[in-house]
């Protein structure tokens, strides 16, 4: 039951500022969760394990299906890396380690033979998602986004790249596999990565990209990517050239919490006594959710999401306690020195 | 189950209720119980995936025979003829190798004749009525269609068509060097560093030496090094005329794979074992079946169980090659017959 309660939760987690879910009266919730176990129930029985030929040719059948779109949407960048455009004007995700930094010029090779150029912009350097837009205007060969990414292992997907760099003449590489595992930040699965795949799309067997690759290790099965929320969750502020990073600020807001990853934001494990968190209704257990509207999923995010306001600001936390949610205002004080 | 907790449960709903408990139930079964790890038997080349494949990994297994040397796996066989013949990959197998057949017999094969454009090796193990391949048309095969390689010992490995079908440039032979630039208006190119156990470690060459000539012919500049050096293919010798200090030595190399630069490839690195000979084909079907490079040799096969190719190369974490079946079929022919002449001018037919 673990994934039908995610995807209750994600559907609330898409607006972490209007909880407002008092609002769906019951039978509404009953239709609701009904047409979530179908789906997942029909989604689960597509994606199951393939018992004899039919059932692999069935999952051939739907990759090759999308596949030339996804081939025509998967781009080389810099000659190095790999992107996929998911938008009509020209909007790139990659990885941040390709992107490197907003506001730089990469080389956009497509299969077409056309090279362009595109402008990079924000990125989340934790979880190595980027973003790139086209600068020329044109009418992109594109993809879709999926709406929520995959989060059940065993499901069926394809990655597209270009593996050792841009090769028209090979063009864009297929790997087949299944997800292996899943968590906030990383995704893995068993189609096999190498470098120049970096910032590649994975798809889902409907086309949908779910995932950017992202790194491997030397064992065969270890391909991570970025999943899809990582782009989602800090759309606007990739847009507007922001990065979200590891790197701490400071001069930054401070709040006195220690967390954890969780599936559904930072998990506090203790509230430090003496900072602002403890003067607040904040308790160990809570999940923040978000900062001011900005999700936020493990420690480093919340810290990125904290230090973005001075100290002094009150801001709004979107809080998770139990079942319920809840809206808390903290008034942000200044880092100890130690 | 969090909306489950608050509904007060109308009887009216009760039923739709038990509905929605027996479809989670199965849900949760497709899904293996929810937990969000998938074991190494259910991924794509785990036992019970390939359980699905098992029509066409039967059919497969039979015609695949194992080259070893000693006890040594250097390569796998496919079985092309009733008569007993076997292809293989050329570079891989010794000149008198030993055949383990699927029965665990040993026999010796006996080297009928070599294509060296497709690095393919026909041998002869007499007939054991071992089932040649089922051949299959190549040029129907689409980029993601499952395909199926038998390896060793009964195990398969599966995978799809993941590029478009080309021929792989050829590369040549390496030295093993890295080169600085030749002074101005001096002959001579300046090797800057040897790669340990390569062709020039083996012959001596040291980093500072100064290639004047190779085979007779003055070199002022590295790239014009590189090119005459990959003229050459693996194996081939060529003699360099060196400068070393106030000396000058003539030296000859027998030339290695460009492979021996794999520990300088961020990208070979993190490819496991890959095979030497990697290029140089006129035509392949690229691949994504985690092969090993002793497997090189084996049959690909199509989901309708027939071969449409033959592995002829892994070259990185993402990357198999296999011959189309209608060229190996079009050697194969040329091999029995070069095979053939070879007798008759062993043993000359009175006229």
């Amino acid at each position: 039951m673990e994934r039908l309660i995610t995807k209750e939760k994600k559907y609330w987690r898409m607006n972490p500022l209007t909880p407002g879910k008092n609002s769906i009266d019951t039978l509404g919730r009953l239709i609701a969760v009904c047409g979530l176990i179908v789906m997942s129930f029909l989604a689960c029985a597509l994606d199951s394990d393939p018992r004899n030929l039919g059932d692999l040719v069935a999952i051939q059948q739907r990759v090759q299906a999308v596949l030339e779109v996804s081939q025509r949407a998967t781009v080389g960048l810099d000659g190095g890396g790999s992107g996929v455009i998911i938008s009509a004007d020209g909007m790139i995700l990659t990885a941040a380690h390709v992107s490197m930094d907003p506001g730089r010029i990469m080389t956009v090779s497509l299969l077409d033979g056309r090279e362009v150029k595109a402008e990079t912009l924000g990125m989340n350097r934790f979880a190595d998602a980027g973003l790139a837009k086209i600068m020329e205007p044109g009418d992109w060969p594109y993809v879709e986004m999926a709406q929520k990414g995959e989060r059940s292992a065993g499901n069926w997907c394809f990655a597209l790249g270009h593996p050792s760099g841009f090769e028209s003449e090979r063009g864009a590489v297929l790997r087949v596999g299944r997800i292996i595992g899943q968590h906030a930040l990383v995704m893995r699965t068993d189609c096999h990565l190498i470098g120049g795949d970096s910032g590649g799309p994975l798809f889902n067997l409907r086309g949908e990209v779910i995932g950017i690759h992202s790194r491997v290790s030397d064992e065969i099965d270890d391909n991570y990517h970025a999943p899809i929320e990582a782009f989602q969750r800090h759309w606007d502020l990739f847009l507007a050239g922001e990065v979200v990073e590891i790197s701490r600020n400071p001069e930054g807001g401070f709040l006195g919490v220690r967390s954890e990853l969780d599936v559904f934001g930072a998990r506090i494990k203790e509230v430090v006594a003496g900072t602002p968190a403890a003067g607040s209704p904040l308790k160990a257990g809570d999940v923040i959710v978000s900062v001011e509207g900005v999700a936020v999923f493990d420690p480093n995010e919340l810290g990125w999401a904290l230090e973005r306001h001075a100290p002094g600001t009150t801001v709004r936390l979107a809080i998770l306690r139990g079942n319920r949610s809840q809206i808390i205002k903290v008034q942000l004080g200044r880092r100890p020195v130690n | 189950m969090r909306p489950f907790l608050h509904f007060s449960v109308h009887p009216r709903y009760l039923v739709c209720l038990v509905a929605i408990l027996a479809l989670s139930a199965a849900a949760m079964r497709f899904s293996g119980g929810g937990v969000n790890f998938l074991p190494p038997a259910q991924r794509t080349n785990g036992e019970e995936t390939l359980a699905a494949f098992s029509p066409v990994t039967q059919r497969g297994q039979a015609s695949v025979v194992e080259i070893v040397e000693g006890d040594k796996l250097v390569a796998l066989g496919t079985v092309v003829s009733p008569l007993g013949y076997v292809v293989t990959k050329a570079s891989e197998i010794p000149a008198d190798p030993t055949v383990k057949l699927a029965d665990g017999g040993r026999v010796k094969g006996r080297l009928l004749a070599t294509d060296s454009e497709l690095d393919l090796a026909l041998l002869a193990v007499g007939m054991r009525n071992l089932p040649p391949v089922r051949w299959g048309a190549s040029s129907s095969l689409r980029k993601g269609d499952w395909v199926v390689s038998p390896g060793q010992e009964g195990r398969s490995w599966v995978g799809v068509v993941s590029a478009n079908r080309r021929s792989i440039k050829r590369v040549g032979g390496a030295l093993g060097v890295s080169l600085g630039e030749g002074l101005p208006r001096r002959p001579g190119v300046a090797i800057l560093g040897v790669v340990a156990d390569s062709p020039a470690d083996r012959a001596g060459l040291e980093a500072g030496d100064q290639v004047l000539m190779v085979d007779g012919q003055e070199v002022v500049a590295s790239q014009q090094l590189i090119s005459l050096i990959q003229e050459h293919d693996p194996g081939d010798e060529v003699t360099l005329r060196v400068r070393r200090g106030r000396n000058q030595m003539s030296v000859r190399v027998e030339l290695g794979f460009y492979s021996i630069f794999d520990p300088m490839n961020r990208n070979q690195q993190m490819s496991g074992e890959t095979s030497d000979r990697r290029n140089g084909f006129p035509e392949v079907i690229q691949h994504v079946i985690p092969l090993t490079p002793d497997s090189m040799g084996s049959p690909l096969l199509n989901l309708r169980g027939e071969t449409v190719g033959i592995n002829i190369a892994r070259a990185d974490r993402v990357t198999s090659y296999a011959l189309p079946a209608e060229r190996v079929i079009m050697s194969v022919r040329a091999l029995v017959e070069k095979a053939i002449l070879q007798q008759r001018s062993k043993f000359p037919q009175s006229e």
